[in-house]
């Protein structure tokens, strides 16, 4: 009989290459890092580094954008599918099955340019009210230490706020505030946390798979790939 | 706390409005050394500092009080003093684990030095890339190490020194897991009089874990409403969450007798039930002489979820490390089996529910009760230290200055104060000397067991796991399922044992040291059984007669 299981295990085989061809990505958007461009395309850093990494995995997907709240819920109810990116935190970890770090995120307090706010600690911004991204590790961090946090679903919103003086402070990374070109930037007041930006799956996303683009991933960061990436783009890694 | 860290960091702030000298030596008090003596170790600091000034170091904590204190107040004084400016971190224990695992993965310059228990002392001997302090301290750090460091100082210095006799961290807070329970209580009449009667014996310290469940029925099941208020007997946390494993990895298995007897882990087999043969790990299931899935770690899970379930408050099933911490602080818990000192600033509290009107605590720690597989000569408990953990790819100036801060917060000049604030002494000195004496009778009884020959048979997880930071992920992921009744207790552990096999036999594979992995061949768990020793085969009577002792008794573990 080990002819006839051979056949069957590669009828079984044949089967299931086709279900894992392809893994269905949310994106958000992020400028510049993640973007959607005039044409319907992905562009930025990032939809390259996933190109690069499904490719040496030998894996096929298909992106496409949802707010980000959106599709960390939608990953949860759909097996073969993962948001890029969500910020890594131990309260998320049980919920996704995780590839990376993708970006390194480096979270501050920011305050309007004219604002002379000094912090020497989280501590010290306790009573001060902080805008925060929907869904972002920042805010979600900064309530768990019992800040207080004011959520909105656009960080353009979150600037256009601390502008008009609705809050004395914004957490956010410096990649988020360069990519608006205003005159007067905000200033960073106090950095306060560090957080891993992942591809987050479907708890029971396939994890040979997984477990290939991490091992891709790790590749790319060895040969200097991902240091190579970001020069070209102009970046730096933190 | 908060209030407490509050208004610490309002003097450090109106006191570094001052001179940064001034405002350290206002803040660092008390201090075991003179005020002389505290001016001149500072001062060094200042000169050491001198060629890094403008130097930035990140660096990262679990979010324990200790650790609050530094980012909140050490940190910008050292900064003030130094010109080295500090950023101090606080995330989750297993955030801190997962990052520093990355950075070794990636290269990821991610932080230039991590406070990161001694759990993974196994991973950093064998895996070669975390800075070795002896020798720094010898080399390329001799310039920047503090004269008055005093390592022998140091309680947890043997926890952070591998079996190759080097030293791979620094303490900065160490804690222990020990029997917890409302004193106030065992002490009524009235409920002695009811526990004796229903039970035959004297509600008193449980040296059994008979006694305990007995306990927690009685509280739980039994007496119900202290006060008008709502009891439970017991208290644990069961969510899906990474804390769920070293619940189970820390205390469970150890205290229930999975392992070999001696110190300190249990030899050959320890209590991770991973057997290690000279010092190379060679399997966890039975099958290959291990006994993470034998009689006694399926005893000690099926307790954990039973005991959970039955005895603590239904919410407890739901929660993590961090949430569970405190919630006995909040007066409705009467005992807890294992219960984390790091969290004592927690039960100081004036006001609290668990502080009467002197100050003093309504509730004491003993050692833990000891499980039906338990034997004289075993571990007694868990303790361990979040050390500085540098990595050997940070660059010099980096190692350098993360150094110096690291020297700061546990150097004789802080130690003291930040031992008083946050309750996680790392130092000989402190324990001995006089503001920490007269702290004791606040402290319910820690400083007594820090002080106790006892304290060495509580013990972190040892050099034996070569893979800490990935083989911690199995343990939640593999025992949850139990928890949640989709498996049986049995099908977990053995789920997990194989786990572990296969990731032995990967490590094995990747790691070139000398004490990496080689597994033993797969034997059958019944050969196993027969030989002397753990895997212990499975008891007659997994429960004997409950056994107490009064508290005063009960102490003289400690002895």
């Amino acid at each position: 009989m080990p002819g006839i299981k051979s056949l069957f295990g590669l009828v079984l085989l044949l089967c299931g290459l086709p279900l894992q061809a392809e893994v269905r990505l949310y994106a958000w958007e992020r400028p510049p890092r993640v973007q959607l461009s005039e044409s319907g395309e992905a562009r930025g850093l990032v939809p390259e580094l996933v190109a690069e990494l499904f490719r040496r995995a030998g894996a096929s997907y298909q992106l496409s954008f949802l707010p980000l709240q959106r599709a960390m819920r939608q990953v949860q109810r759909e097996p073969g599918s993962c948001v890029l990116l969500v910020e890594r935190r131990q309260e998320r970890d049980p919920y996704y099955s995780w590839i990376g770090p993708l970006l390194i995120s480096r979270l501050g307090l920011y305050a309007r340019a004219g604002d002379d706010l000094q912090l020497a600690s989280l501590e010290q911004a306790r009573g001060l009210s902080i805008l925060s991204h929907q869904g972002s590790g920042a805010g979600e961090y900064l309530s768990s230490v019992g800040l207080q946090v004011i959520n909105s679903n656009k960080e353009a919103l979150n600037l256009s706020m601390l502008q008009r003086g609705r809050a004395r402070l914004w957490a956010t990374s410096a990649t988020v505030v360069s990519s608006f070109n205003g005159r007067e930037p905000p200033r960073e007041v106090l950095p306060f946390l560090t957080l891993m930006e992942e591809i987050a799956c479907h708890p029971q996303f396939d994890p040979q798979l997984q477990q290939r683009l991490q091992a891709a991933l790790h590749q790319l960061y060895a040969e200097d790939w991902v240091a190579a990436l970001y020069a070209r783009h102009g970046l730096t890694q933190e | 706390m908060r209030f407490l860290i509050g208004l610490a960091l309002y003097c450090s702030a109106v006191a570094l409005a001052v001179e940064p000298m001034e405002a350290a030596l206002s803040e660092l008090q008390p201090s075991t050394l003179s005020r002389a003596e505290q001016q001149a170790e500072l001062q060094w600091f200042i000169e050491a500092a001198k060629p890094l000034r403008g130097t930035q170091v990140r660096v990262i904590a679990e979010h324990i009080p200790t650790h609050w204190y530094e980012a909140n107040v050490l940190a910008p004084l050292f900064s003030q003093l130094t010109g080295i400016r500090v950023i101090h971190e606080i995330s989750g224990e297993d955030d801190v684990v997962n990052k520093l695992r990355t950075q070794q993965q990636t290269g990821l310059p991610l932080y230039d030095a991590y406070i990161s228990d001694s759990d993974l002392l196994g991973q950093h001997f064998r895996d070669d890339q975390v800075l070795i302090l002896s020798d720094f301290i010898d080399g390329e750090g001799a310039a920047v190490t503090l004269p008055s460091l005093d390592l022998a100082d140091f309680i947890g210095l043997p926890f952070v020194t591998a079996p190759d006799g080097e030293l791979y961290q620094l303490p900065d807070q160490q804690f222990a897991n020990l029997y917890w329970y409302r004193q106030d209580w065992f002490e009524r009449p009235e409920l002695r009089q009811a526990f004796r009667q229903r039970y035959g014996y004297e509600l008193d310290v449980p040296q059994n874990w008979s006694a305990y469940e007995d306990i927690a029925a009685f509280f739980s099941e039994q007496v119900k409403e202290i006060d008008g208020q709502r009891v439970y007997g017991h208290m644990d946390y069961g969510g899906f969450d990474p804390s769920l494993g070293w619940r189970l990895s820390d205390a469970w298995l150890g205290m229930a007798g999975v392992a070999d007897l001696g110190l300190p882990n249990g030899l050959p087999v320890d209590d991770w039930g991973i057997r290690v043969e000279a010092c190379q790990p060679a399997g966890a299931s039975m099958a290959r002489g291990g006994a993470l899935d034998s009689p006694a770690a399926v005893y000690a899970l099926q307790r954990y979820i039973d005991w959970l379930k039955r005895y603590a408050p239904p919410e407890a099933q739901q929660m993590s490390f961090n949430q569970a911490g405190n919630v006995a602080a909040q007066g409705h818990i009467a005992q807890q089996i294992f219960w984390y000192t790091a969290f004592t600033a927690d039960y100081t509290q004036p006001g609290s529910a668990v502080v009467d009107e002197q100050g003093l605590p309504r509730w004491r720690v003993a050692p833990s009760p000891r499980g039906a597989y338990w034997r004289e000569g075993m571990k007694s408990g868990y303790q361990d230290v979040g050390a500085w953990t540098l990595l050997k790819s940070t660059p010099l100036k980096q190692q350098q200055a993360a150094w110096l801060y690291a020297q700061f917060v546990t150097a004789k000049s802080v130690s003291l104060r930040k031992t008083l604030v946050g309750l996680t002494p790392i130092r000989r000195s402190d324990l001995d000397s006089a503001p920490m004496l007269a702290a004791a009778p606040k402290l319910g009884g820690l400083v007594e067991f820090y002080r106790s020959p006892a304290a060495r048979r509580w013990t972190p997880t040892g050099a034996n796991v070569p893979d800490y930071s990935g083989m911690a992920n199995l343990w939640w992921r593999q025992l949850h399922p139990a928890v949640s009744g989709e498996l049986s207790a049995t099908q977990a552990l053995q789920n997990l044992a194989r786990a572990f096999d296969r990731y032995l036999l990967a490590a094995g594979q990747r790691q070139r040291h000398a004490c990496a992995p080689r597994l033993n061949p797969e034997q059958g768990a019944l050969f196993w059984l027969q030989q002397p020793g753990a895997p212990w085969p499975a008891l007659g009577n997994e429960r004997p007669a409950g056994q107490t002792l009064p508290y005063t008794e009960a102490l003289h573990a400690w002895d």
